[in-house]
């Protein structure tokens, strides 16, 4: 019988938090933001990231200055929900850009989608091109988004 | 949330070269702290990933001026925010996703305020927008489970100031 193992542990939890927050820590920072020594924090991170708890590190970019300040909220509902629609409509999903993010829901509708375009005429264009055409989509309804209060 | 880096003149708007550089590292998507630190050119050649880890403090923390470069304009001018690590969600022990819309009970400025304070200063709070339609803003939570998030909701949400009516969405799954 396999001994219980308790991976990720709190500090793990708290390397992760750490390092979410501030990926270029060196490893002293971190560990005194944890309370463990240098080398057990070393050889922490490097479990998180072989096990793929952490998938890997990026920088954080303003969305104003990519070109592409305008965020929409989009409820989607499908006609179809079959397995085979809902697979096709998450396939088409995951391929299109402009899609930052999309859950499916429960409740009225099926799907809430963010998009992130240049402006309100791009998110125009993108609605009526892009996201109507995903398969099996019957109705949309957007909320245009006036101001990111906060973004995780 | 007024932003004036557009309107100041010692951070003028990214070139051409510049956005490009910044939607392909957009786009590129979490990468190994190696090829990033590679990427943004604070790795010397060859440099393994000890030695970096090491002189980051000296690089980052210091009062040195560092040498001009591309990464260190953007840095200064606010286009690169930061770097953090992309961890799966799966394993954040936050799994539940929920999305609220909120509608305060008049829309003064006094009462945005108080709203927007008190959720910059809720963690579980990940993301909050201003939206049109009917709800002032769309929040979005993730807690460890439903009743999680039930609990939140009364505890937290509905006590903040200014809040007059919230709708509900659970997200039952993350597509992307």
């Amino acid at each position: 019988m396999e001994p219980k193992t308790d991976f990720p542990d709190r500090i793990d939890l708290k390397i992760l938090a750490a390092l979410r927050a501030d990926a270029r820590l060196s490893m002293a920072a971190l560990a005194q933001q944890v309370g463990l020594s240098k080398s057990p924090v070393t050889a922490r991170v490097r479990r998180l990231e072989g096990a793929g708890y952490i998938l890997g590190y990026r920088a954080i970019l303003d969305p104003a200055k990519l070109g592409e300040a305008q965020v929409a909220f989009v409820q989607v509902t499908l006609g179809d929900t079959t397995s085979e629609a809902l697979e096709a409509f998450n396939a088409a999903v995951r391929a299109t850009k402009a899609i930052e993010a999309c859950h499916m829901i429960a409740g009225g509708f099926d799907y809430v989608l963010k998009i992130r375009t240049r402006d309100v005429d791009a998110y125009r264009k993108a609605l009526g091109d892009t996201i109507s055409r995903l398969p099996h989509v019957s109705h949309t309804s957007t909320f245009m988004v006036m101001e990111i209060v906060k973004e995780g | 949330m007024t932003d004036d880096r557009k309107n100041n003149p010692a951070h003028p708007p990214p070139n051409e070269e510049d956005r490009a550089f910044l939607k392909w590292l957009h786009h590129r998507g979490p990468l190994h702290f190696m090829q990033l630190a590679e990427t943004m050119g604070w790795a010397e050649p060859r440099e393994t990933r000890e030695s970096l880890r090491y002189r980051l403090k000296a690089l980052f923390g210091g009062s040195k001026a560092r040498p001009h470069s591309r990464v260190d304009r953007l840095e200064r001018d606010r286009s690169i925010l930061g770097y953090k690590a992309v961890v799966d969600a799966r394993f954040l022990d936050f799994e539940q996703v929920v999305f609220v819309q909120v509608a305060l009970r008049d829309a003064s400025r006094e009462t945005h305020t108080a709203f927007t304070a008190a959720i910059n200063a809720l963690p579980q709070i990940v993301a909050c927008h201003m939206i049109t339609g009917d709800f002032h803003y769309m929040l979005q939570i993730r807690t460890q489970n439903i009743a999680a998030f039930q609990d939140f909701l009364t505890d937290e949400i509905t006590q903040i100031p200014g809040v007059a009516r919230t709708v509900t969405i659970v997200a039952m799954k993350t597509v992307k």
